[in-house]
């Protein structure tokens, strides 16, 4: 039951970071995995999709190192964080979307991709 | 099924980038102000452009300045006629960089009085770019117009570059908190290996700010933000 353990790390850190929105998704934008949010997460995922492409090539074209992460932060304080990573050769967005004043969201993120990047792991070899 | 929907809401630059990423086979149709126009693309190039009678490039340029009306996609329907040969980033990159001038001649007509002396616009930008740097936690500063001209730089390594990050990123987050309703663009943020550049808009250009290892990015925006003020 992998997307129920994907969904269940994105709800954990949803709640535990307080959160607005977490979503798991593919390179070219397709939701894997979401947690309940008011935001619409297609949208988010197509969003993420489009800031690590935007990355992709800026790094391609001025030759930086590779992409941790890219956030994105409105006036009112609300922050889109995407970040980046790689498993079994496959490439993942990790989008949340961080409340004002909650600045603590890296540890989070962190300890949420070692988990989806286990989840996956199992996955593969069941 | 199509997908239809407001360019206030998804704006034509993300419906090309989200086709052409995808690698789609499709046919986009705008409406705006009683105006149609319509955009192709072929395995996630664009092969066609046409706005009553301009085709080609000169089409999709005008339906970039489009500022709203509504859009219609049908993927999977082939373009008519093929009329555009050139690599959509380049498309973009030349939409946007004349968009950009068209708002800067408004701009100077409306701002600029003509008895006014002219000022030494290189110089400012310089001084700003050593002011934006010696905010605490910043390791170099560059300025750069929408469209990718340095205008003033304080960094290690090559400017040209750092400005490009700068650029893609600033426009990006623009795009991207225009589509997900968030407030107006702040800042937007990058971390590579070690590197992190916070960009964040002036009035005209953005500003890419490297940043130490320790460094705060709301703080230092703040910081900016009162010199830029």
């Amino acid at each position: 039951m992998p997307k129920v353990s994907f969904e269940k790390t994105l709800e954990r850190i949803n709640h535990e970071g307080n959160f607005e929105a977490s979503v798991l998704a593919s390179p070219d934008g397709l939701p894997i995995a979401t947690a309940p949010s008011d935001y619409d997460t297609d949208i988010t995922a197509a969003m993420a999709a489009l800031l690590r492409s935007v990355a992709q090539q800026t790094q391609d074209h001025v030759g930086m190192a590779p992409l941790d992460e890219i956030s994105v932060r409105a006036s009112d304080h609300v922050r889109l964080v995407c970040r980046s990573f790689q498993v079994g050769g496959e490439d993942f967005i990790l989008a949340v979307v961080v409340p004002p004043k909650q600045r603590y969201y890296r540890q989070l993120t962190n300890r949420a991709i070692r988990e989806l990047k286990l989840t996956w792991h199992a996955m593969v070899e069941t | 099924m199509p997908l239809e929907g407001s360019l206030k809401e998804l704006s034509l630059t993300n419906i090309i980038q989200l086709n052409c990423n995808e690698m789609n086979t499709a046919t986009v149709c705008l409406l705006h102000e009683g105006k149609e126009g319509i955009i192709c693309f072929a395995e996630g190039a664009i092969v066609h452009g046409a706005v009553e009678d301009v085709v080609g490039e000169e089409a999709v340029y005008e339906l970039l300045s489009w500022p709203d009306g509504s859009f219609v996609v049908q993927q999977g329907q082939e373009a008519p006629e093929k009329t555009i040969s050139s690599n959509w980033n380049s498309l973009l990159l030349e939409g946007m960089r004349r968009l950009d001038e068209e708002e800067a001649l408004k701009w100077e007509s409306v701002e600029v009085e003509p008895e006014a002396e002219p000022s030494d616009n290189g110089d400012d930008m310089t001084r700003l770019a050593r002011e934006l740097k010696t905010i605490s936690g910043v390791e170099g500063t560059v300025i750069i117009s929408h469209d990718g001209v340095v205008f003033a730089s304080d960094i290690a390594g090559n400017p040209e570059k750092e400005g490009a990050v700068a650029v893609f990123v600033g426009n990006a987050a623009k795009e991207v908190g225009e589509t997900m309703r968030l407030a107006p663009f702040d800042w937007g943020l990058i971390t590579m290996g070690k590197d992190r550049m916070l960009v964040i808009e002036g009035p005209t250009f953005f500003v890419g700010l490297a940043l130490s290892e320790r460094a705060s990015p709301a703080l230092v925006s703040a910081e900016a933000g009162k010199i830029l003020s």
